[in-house]
């Protein structure tokens, strides 16, 4: 009985990593693709390691973009959608709301939350966290000289995904080798 | 007195197994030979499941990303395939079998880490941690594993610290020192359901409950008797409302039950301790609702509130070694006595101003310190050696 109920436990866990794999999996493949510029920093997660932190262009929405209309800005935590276009290279911000928006042919929509920031000014932005900020790079690369650029993949349910990152033009990995500190 | 030598009195045939049982039960004697091999197991666990956790961190982009998967996940069962084994089928190594138990519950951590890694998935961190806590919460109670029952108390304590620090959280409590006052009240959570346990099937249980919940509550109360606490008031206004009052009641239900059912307190006693842990709960609760608002000065933290802190510390430590003593608990005493000395460091600390008045505070109080130190010590050795007599 004991022997059953631990394989039952490590079936969840093993069932949750196997889940959540194939979940990010499906995401990356079959999300709509779009490409967004950055500005980088370099700090460390004591787990996972060196990151970039990622902040957007769209991360900041101009509070006259919000369908309907607002005068003031919206408390963190709040679920903001935002539905992308493509304008030249990348994709901007067309529309906010903090109701579903449906996704359609001409733009993509993408699901974030608010959150407080020390740049920027509250009460014309609303700064928006969309689950993008973080790129995980090999120990001692967290430190590019460069323009980076962003491809994320955005499934239907919103909630974009990093496919792809890259150092003017090339991916990120390729650009860093051999250039760890 | 040494378990070996009542199991050798009783090997030359002077007690029956019987009484032999009676002894080691009466004087919490504990077998000595495999207390090296439970140190370096767990110190091997600790290092290996670290170790992983690390090379995680490297993350080496060479690696395809279904291997190190496929990896993290194999090395995770067979951590506790090898546990398994090495408890319950070999059953010579329970101790070694416990560690490697909690280096696959280190791994499950270890994997979702790793698949955050992979996937850049940065939304809400106290999530990861309350999943490894769900993922691990059954397995102290399956395994009859105390070092599983510590690692989930601490999952839970650090997932508890993250989510009140997690904005847009409904249990979000600003990032100023007030938290601390919340990690106390989970401290007396602990403690009461460290108390609860002692009636259940596992009592085994209920000691480091206890003791990791009052060394919690104590330590996170500790920082109310420093000056310079009440500064940051302006951050109180975004706060969750409800989170302090449902925890504090939760502790105080919590003590209460668990208080009132100590088998080793008489009935005064029990009284004593419990009303003295809900007048605690009563001080944080005034550190949160009155001190603020308590000003008799223009600088907010000269309004005094940290020194009815540390005068109620004070006596709640003095209570605590007392209680210790009764319940022949070495860890209450010494923890008194620890807090005690920080408690009057604060203090003297604290009283620092002008030079003349530090110079004074410096003389009076360094030889204060230096005799309250002998003293202290003196006190604590005395305490010891009432605890180990044996009771008539």
């Amino acid at each position: 009985m004991k022997l059953k109920l631990l394989i039952l436990v490590l079936a969840l866990q093993t069932a949750w990593i196997l889940g959540t794999t194939f979940v990010q999996e499906h995401a990356l493949s079959s999300g709509k693709l779009v490409l967004l510029e950055t500005r980088p920093v370099d700090p460390r997660d004591l787990l996972r390691g060196d990151y970039l932190t990622l902040n957007y262009k769209i991360s900041d929405v101009a509070l006259d973009l919000f369908w309907p209309p607002r005068t003031n800005g919206l408390p963190p935590g709040q679920t903001v959608y935002v539905a992308l276009e493509p304008r030249g290279q990348f994709h901007q911000v067309r529309l906010a709301s903090t109701k579903p928006i449906e996704p359609a042919a001409d733009y993509v929509v993408l699901k974030g939350r608010t959150q407080t920031w020390w740049t920027g000014n509250a009460r014309t932005n609303v700064h928006l966290a969309y689950g993008l900020e973080r790129y995980y790079v090999r120990e001692g690369t967290g430190n590019p000289r460069g323009k980076i650029t962003v491809q994320a993949a955005v499934p239907s349910s919103g909630q974009a995904r990093i496919k792809e990152v890259f150092l003017d033009g090339r991916p990120y990995a390729e650009a860093m080798k051999g250039m760890a500190r | 007195m040494k378990y070996s030598d009542i199991e050798k009195i009783q090997k030359a045939g002077l007690i029956t197994p019987e009484q032999q049982r009676q002894i080691v039960e009466h004087f919490k004697l504990k077998e000595e030979g495999s207390k090296f091999l439970t140190v370096i197991s767990f110190v091997g666990a600790v290092l290996v499941a670290c170790g992983i956790i690390l090379l995680i961190a490297a993350n080496w982009e060479e690696i395809p990303r279904g291997v190190k998967i496929a990896a993290g996940l194999l090395l995770m069962l067979a951590a506790h395939g090898g546990g398994w084994y090495l408890r319950e089928v070999n059953g010579q190594y329970r101790k070694s079998g416990e560690a490697l138990h909690l280096v696959g519950s280190g791994l499950f951590l270890g994997n979702i880490a790793l698949l955050g890694q992979i996937y850049h998935l940065s939304a809400r961190p106290p999530d990861a941690i309350l999943l490894w806590w769900a993922g691990i919460a059954a397995l102290p109670w399956l395994l009859r594993s105390k070092a599983q029952h510590i690692l989930a108390l601490l999952a839970f304590g650090l997932w508890f610290g993250m989510e009140i620090n997690q904005q847009g959280s409904p249990i979000y409590f600003g990032e100023d020192e007030y938290q601390i006052l919340l990690y106390a009240l989970l401290g007396l959570v602990y403690v009461g359901g460290g108390y609860c346990l002692r009636r259940t099937a596992f009592a085994e249980f209920a000691s480091p409950t206890e003791k990791l919940g009052l060394l919690a509550f104590t330590a996170a109360s500790y920082p109310l008797t420093w000056g310079t606490l009440y500064r940051n008031q302006a951050g109180l206004a975004a706060v969750s409302t409800w989170i302090f009052p449902a925890l504090a009641a939760l502790a105080v239900v919590a003590a209460a039950l668990g208080v009132l059912a100590l088998p080793d307190l008489s009935r005064q006693w029990r009284w004593s301790w419990g009303l003295a842990l809900a007048g605690l709960v009563g001080l944080l609760a005034g550190a949160l609702y009155v001190a603020p608002h308590w000003s008799v000065s223009h600088e907010p933290h000269a309004a005094g509130y940290h020194w009815v802190c540390a005068g109620v510390l004070f006596l709640f430590c003095l209570l605590q070694i007392q209680v210790g003593v009764q319940r022949r608990s070495e860890f209450m005493v010494n923890l008194g006595v620890a807090f005690i000395a920080l408690i009057i460091t604060a203090t003297y600390i604290t009283l620092f101003g002008s030079m003349a008045r530090t110079g004074l505070v410096f003389l009076g109080g360094g030889v204060f310190l230096i005799l309250f130190g002998i003293y202290l010590e003196k006190k604590r050795r005395a305490l010891m050696r009432q605890m180990k007599e044996p009771v008539n």
